[in-house]
């Protein structure tokens, strides 16, 4: 690195500053599922709040990410379950965010059905979002692996909340039954918390997640 | 890179233009909007974070930057490069954000006249570089931090920067330079300060 | 501190890692032996031509490369899964669909017996197009973790019969684990369970 006297400094700093800075998984899956809340932009929409510096929007809102609740999540309007709560150091919660207000508190999360997300898949295939939550304080490095995603531990990291020690991430799921696993440091473990798959051909058990489909 | 595998042979997102992609997504292929949100995201995040000094404060700008993105999308012409229109909007959520967190905790902006007083706050022990010069943005004027970020480190043209920011062109050359200044004296009085370590 | 002393410690490689679901893959990993593959293709084309689903199989495929599997164990696992899924969809009838026929599969894996699925096929009585796929998944999991599988098609059928929602199944699922994790026998927490949801659900408006 340069000193501040060499005409070069400015390259120095400006490449130092120019280093990236990572975008974290959860942050654009948040995103997307927000995109996918909000209606298809089109010619013929009126809302222009692009350059509203009047927004009054709190800037918390968006740090509720990190809780987990039960049941409905007021404004927010998602229907939430906690999966059975395991004894032990290691429990796993899994929820699913519906976008849709009509979700009570009555039907549990993991069938509510949800708008479709309208995704590059078959038109009539509509992805659900789902999150995985796996409480794991010691952990250096979760993955998710499963059938959604060719059992593939690089494909989908989880995110770790610093101060919850809780990794999430949240994917989008065509209907159906997905089989998954966690890896934790490199060891595959099934969701505690989730219905079992019954076949341990390869030495461990993995679990079962099942999407609904909106029109159930 | 997070894109979801296209379903028609020969169709391939990754190789469309950023207006092609905002078409695709006024079509109804939202999709597309998922590859523009890859595409600029890093850019916008570290644009945040160099700006607002801290890592939340810039998430929620950019994540409201995308939002109001696609909402307004119908609105974005494309004689303008997607990134300067996105830029646009992100440099207006900084400002919003800095405005809001000044009230928050009551921070004192630094002028020229009270240059004495913006020299970098000592360093840590064993901090680096990327912290100091942290720091040393940090203690710029945000008019000129802003235009310094934009010149320097997302490298927008002074065109760019002036339709993005609604400035004119010599003011942000003359904020730019004052930053460059600045960083400099500043830098020289850390490493002056450090000698005999 | 100097801005030379700078040891410019990069960070850790960056990805933006996908967050968005996939479509199965269905092409054999290249990481497999040519005769396994050759093998394997000609395992999943004969189950497809008998109309079973392939998702599952290239799946398993997949899931046994991810662990390092040898080889001929992945076949077996595949052999035997395209066997279990014949035997489901037989049971579950040419009208089921792939999820269902990859749940029952699964459900005969954790030991019921096909004639459990057809009766539950049964129990479904005037909803033909209610999709079996959760009361599965929860029969499978319930055998899992030691329920006797005919006690639990005994319960999961009722529940089927009663009309009983795929979310208050799962509910269900959830509350019978943590009954046997608290102790409590699989026959008693399967009745107390089971009737407690029959009467939530007689109780529905």
């Amino acid at each position: 690195m340069s000193e501040p006297d060499d005409p070069r400094w400015l390259d120095d700093v400006a490449g130092e500053l120019r280093r990236e800075v990572p975008v974290r998984p959860a942050w654009r899956a948040r995103l997307l599922e927000e995109v996918a809340r909000t209606p298809t932009p089109s010619v013929r929409d009126d809302v222009d709040d692009t350059f509203d510096d009047r927004d009054e929007r709190p800037l918390d809102a968006g740090r509720r990410r990190w809780s987990i609740t039960v049941g409905p999540l007021g404004s927010l309007a998602a229907a939430t379950m906690l999966v059975a709560l395991g004894a032990g150091a290691m429990y796993v919660a899994m929820s699913r965010l519906g976008a849709n207000a009509r979700e009570g508190a009555s039907r549990t999360a993991a069938t509510a059905a949800s708008p479709g997300l309208v995704s590059g898949a078959p038109a009539s295939a509509e992805r659900e979002v789902v999150r995985f939550e796996l409480s794991a304080p010691r952990a250096s490095h979760v993955a998710l692996v499963g059938s959604f995603n060719e059992w593939n531990p690089a494909a989908t990291p989880l995110s770790r909340d610093p101060a919850s020690g809780i990794w999430v991430v949240s994917l989008r799921l065509l209907p159906g039954r997905h089989v998954y696993a966690f890896v934790v440091d490199g060891d595959v473990t099934a969701d505690p918390s989730a219905p079992r798959a019954a076949d341990e051909d390869f030495g461990s058990p993995n679990s079962v997640v099942f999407v609904s489909s909106p029109r159930t | 890179m997070g894109v979801t595998r296209p379903d028609v042979p020969g169709f391939n997102l990754a190789t469309m233009t950023d207006a092609m992609l905002v078409r695709r997504v006024l079509d109804g292929d939202t999709a597309a909007f998922t590859t523009l949100v890859d595409r600029h995201a890093a850019a916008c995040t570290r644009f945040a974070t160099r700006m607002l000094g801290n890592r939340e404060d810039a998430e929620d700008a950019t994540q409201e930057t995308f939002l109001r993105a696609y909402r307004s999308l119908a609105r974005y012409e494309e004689r303008q490069a997607f990134r300067t229109w996105l830029f646009q909007v992100l440099i207006n959520r900084c400002r919003t954000a800095a405005v809001r967190r000044q009230r928050r905790h009551r921070m004192f902006l630094v002028d020229d006249d009270a240059i004495a007083v913006a020299s970098v706050r000592p360093a840590a022990e064993g901090s680096d570089l990327r912290a100091e010069l942290q720091r040393v943005i940090d203690a710029l004027d945000p008019d000129q931090r802003e235009a310094f970020l934009l010149k320097h480190v997302e490298q927008l043209s002074y065109d760019e920067m002036a339709a993005a920011t609604g400035v004119g062109v010599s003011a942000l050359k003359m904020r730019v330079k004052r930053a460059c200044d600045r960083m400099q004296w500043m830098l020289r009085d850390a490493e002056a300060s450090d000698v005999g370590t | 501190m100097s801005v030379r002393l700078l040891a410019l410690a990069m960070a850790c490689a960056v990805s933006v890692a996908t967050a968005g679901a996939q479509e199965i893959d269905r092409t054999l990993p290249s990481k497999l032996s040519a005769p396994t593959r050759a093998t394997l293709e000609r395992l999943i084309d004969s189950a497809r031509v008998a109309g079973l689903p392939v998702d599952p199989l290239y799946s398993k495929v997949r899931e046994g490369v991810f662990r390092a599997a040898e080889e001929p164990r992945v076949v077996a696992a595949v052999q035997r899964l395209t066997r279990d899924l014949g035997d489901a969809r037989s049971a579950l009838g040419d009208s089921a669909g792939a999820e269902e026929i990859a749940a029952g599969a699964n459900a005969l894996r954790a030991g019921l017996h096909p004639a459990d699925l057809s009766r539950l096929r049964e129990s479904r009585g005037l909803r033909p197009d209610r999709p079996l796929t959760v009361a599965l998944v929860v029969l499978a999991d319930l055998a899992t973790r030691g329920v006797p599988p005919a006690m639990a098609a005994a319960s999961v059928n009722e529940l089927v019969a009663g009309n009983v929602s795929d979310g208050s199944l799962l509910s269900f699922r959830q509350n019978v684990e943590r009954d046997l994790v608290g102790g409590r026998s699989p026959a008693s927490a399967l009745d107390a369970r089971t009737r407690a949801m029959i009467d939530a659900e007689r109780r529905r408006p």
